[in-house]
């Protein structure tokens, strides 16, 4: 049976899970750049420290607060490239229909999490914002740290928003071509 | 409903929102801030919940992990490994079953530069399978040896796994890779004394290396550089204590991307992947230490950690049966989840059991680690299996898991020893920070 694309917005999904991978690649990139870039503290820092007896001015404070650039920022990236482990020890036997019914209901409750999550997250940002809290050696505010996990929660809120788009299509017409899913990228590829 | 009769069904929850497929840091956060909120109202676990993954990630002490998955990642690409291997086998490869045995300490050497074991028998299985079937060893014995020499990287610092582990433990880290070192290296002499062993009783698993000149092994040597390099960093940094933890990792990342700078070998666009794979590992485990850390807030609430720990210490029964019933665990749990996913939904009860049953953190984290090498070879989720037969499909997977068993008889073995002889783990970390 030949596989139908356009069924039930599929053209459309597709179209907004490509520019949505985008989004995440440049978020995956900043996070990668920040990890090399630690490195490179860490190097400066010991050099400078053993070598000068002069420590790297604030580099404990530029590790913790860029820390959120890669521990939360890419996380709908990772969501994408189906990253996140899971057990798929019952899921995995599922075929057709009772598999798209399945990959619902873990899309569903991951909806529920970043839904439950967002406003605290959005309430801890906002909270150092109007305090102007800031880090206690170099006096740097904490904000924008803080800001850099609502931009990631909410790029995986779109992420798994339209991830149930995609799923609710598939249990409609389990034949149809699957767009904007992760495809369970081989455990090869994440070593 | 009790706070306690809450917190277990709590777990039952967990449990089931697992099997049924649901990713693990999805399941530990959500079931934590439905147990949050019926424990401590809406508000409150809105709050709580919240902050968490900010407050709880961004912690100086973690910002290691990520360091020490990319010196794996850009040793791959630095192509330590084919050196490493090249080494190995010329001065291993006259043993019986040589190339298999060169295969572990290959194996072991890559692992002191690499974080992952998934990676190191991702890279193994690419680089020892073809050449171990050039020497008609069997090929479910050749799959078997790349996976098990794979999980050593679990053991042998630097290891992302031990660190998730000092995190949640809140053990030292540094005291950590220092005790992973000499287990590690047991591990892979165990592992090879069982192929000798076996290769001694049937020649006819596969062909001996023919002579390898002197010459020829010493040539091999300055390939073994970088790891040792990176070895001498690393032990170096943590024994002598000049170095933290997230400095040593960025210099054992720092020798490696010079190494292959030198040799040329590292493309942008290998630099590139090399990155965005370090990230989406690291923001992986990341998930699930935030998910957990949710949960753990709500087992909290619930006392079900103390009240658990409290009715073991209470009952009297030998901790040494209390251990084995750990093992038991482990090695069932192993069978079916991930490593991490495993320590971080376990070890917020049963650490605290451990702990106050008196066993040493740091020793109790090498058992724990070792268990979890044993959980990536065992059917039917033995992780490394199945990365080794992702990459060589044509070798089945039954032939994979019917070779690795004796490799986790030897997992067993190490257990034991270190049982017996706690000594072999505890001895490095001692003897720079003091006996506790």
């Amino acid at each position: 049976m030949a596989r139908r694309e356009t069924s039930m917005g599929g053209a459309a999904l597709g179209r907004l899970d490509r520019s949505l991978q985008v989004v995440e690649f440049v978020s995956a990139v900043v996070a990668g750049v920040v990890i090399f870039g630690v490195m490179w503290v860490g190097v400066a820092e010991i050099f400078l420290r053993k070598g000068f007896n002069s420590p790297l001015y604030g580099q404990l404070d530029f590790i913790e607060q860029t820390m959120a650039l890669y521990t939360l920022l890419p996380i709908s990236y990772c969501y994408r490239k189906a990253g996140h482990i899971r057990v798929d020890v019952v899921a995995g036997h599922f075929k057709g229909r009772g598999k798209w019914i399945a990959e619902l209901g873990a899309s569903i409750a991951a909806f529920a999490l970043v839904v439950a999550l967002l406003p605290g997250i959005l309430h801890f940002f906002d909270n150092a914002y109007y305090i102007g809290d800031s880090t206690i050696n170099t006096q740097w505010p904490t904000w924008p740290s803080k800001l850099v996990p609502v931009v990631g929660f909410t790029i995986l809120a779109v992420r798994i928003a339209l991830e149930l788009w995609a799923y609710i299509r598939l249990v409609a017409d389990p034949d149809a071509e699957p767009i904007a899913v992760p495809i369970p990228a081989h455990v090869v590829e994440d070593a | 409903m009790e706070p306690i009769t809450i917190g277990i069904l709590g777990m039952v929850a967990l449990t089931v929102l697992i099997i049924s497929g649901v990713r693990i840091f999805v399941a530990a956060g959500l079931v934590g801030f439905v147990g949050l909120w019926i424990l401590r109202g809406f508000d409150k676990a809105v709050g709580i919940a919240g902050h968490v993954p900010y407050s709880d990630t961004t912690n100086y002490a973690l910002s290691v992990l990520p360091l020490f998955i990319l010196i794996g990642h850009l040793a791959h690409h630095a192509g330590i490994v084919q050196g490493a291997y090249r080494c190995a086998r010329a001065w291993l490869g006259w043993m019986p079953g040589g190339l298999a045995v060169a295969t572990i300490f290959a194996a072991a050497g890559f692992a002191a530069v690499s974080g992952a074991s998934t990676a190191t028998a991702a890279v193994f299985s690419r680089i020892a399978i073809p050449e171990l079937l050039r020497f008609k060893y069997q090929p479910g014995i050749a799959a078997a040896v790349v996976a098990a020499g794979g999980t050593l990287a679990s053991l042998i610092p630097p290891s992302a796994i031990m660190v998730v582990y000092g995190i949640i433990t809140e053990t030292s880290i540094g005291g950590l890779l220092l005790a992973g070192f000499i287990p590690g290296l047991i591990s892979a002499i165990l592992y090879a004394s069982i192929i000798v062993i076996r290769f001694k009783i049937n020649p006819a698993l596969g062909e001996a290396v023919p002579g390898i000149s002197w010459h020829e092994r010493f040539v091999t040597l300055p390939y073994a550089l970088p790891i040792v390099f990176v070895i001498g960093a690393v032990i170096g940094g943590m024994y002598t204590g000049w170095a933290t933890p997230t400095e040593v990792g960025a210099l054992g990342a720092f020798i490696v991307f010079v190494m292959a700078l030198l040799k040329r070998s590292l493309s942008g666009r290998g630099l590139l992947d090399s990155l965005l794979d370090t990230v989406k590992l690291t923001v992986m485990i990341f998930s699930i230490i935030w998910g957990v850390l949710i949960f753990v807030r709500f087992l909290a609430f619930a006392g079900v950690s103390s009240s658990f720990s409290d009715w073991i210490v209470a009952i009297g029964v030998s901790p040494y049966l209390v251990l084995l019933f750990v093992i038991v665990l482990y090695t069932v749990l192993g069978m079916f989840m991930d490593g991490i996913g495993m320590l971080l939904l376990t070890l917020p009860v049963i650490f605290p059991v451990m702990s106050k049953l008196g066993f040493d953190p740091i020793w109790f984290g090498i058992i724990v680690v070792k268990m979890v090498e044993v959980g990536l070879l065992t059917p039917p989720v033995g992780l490394n299996c199945y990365v080794v037969n992702g990459v060589r499909p044509d070798i089945p997977l039954q032939q994979i898991f019917r070779n690795v068993w004796p490799f986790v008889l030897m997992d067993f073995a190490c257990v034991g020893l270190f049982t017996l002889f706690p000594g072999i783990v505890t001895f490095l970390p001692n003897l720079t920070m003091g006996s506790p």
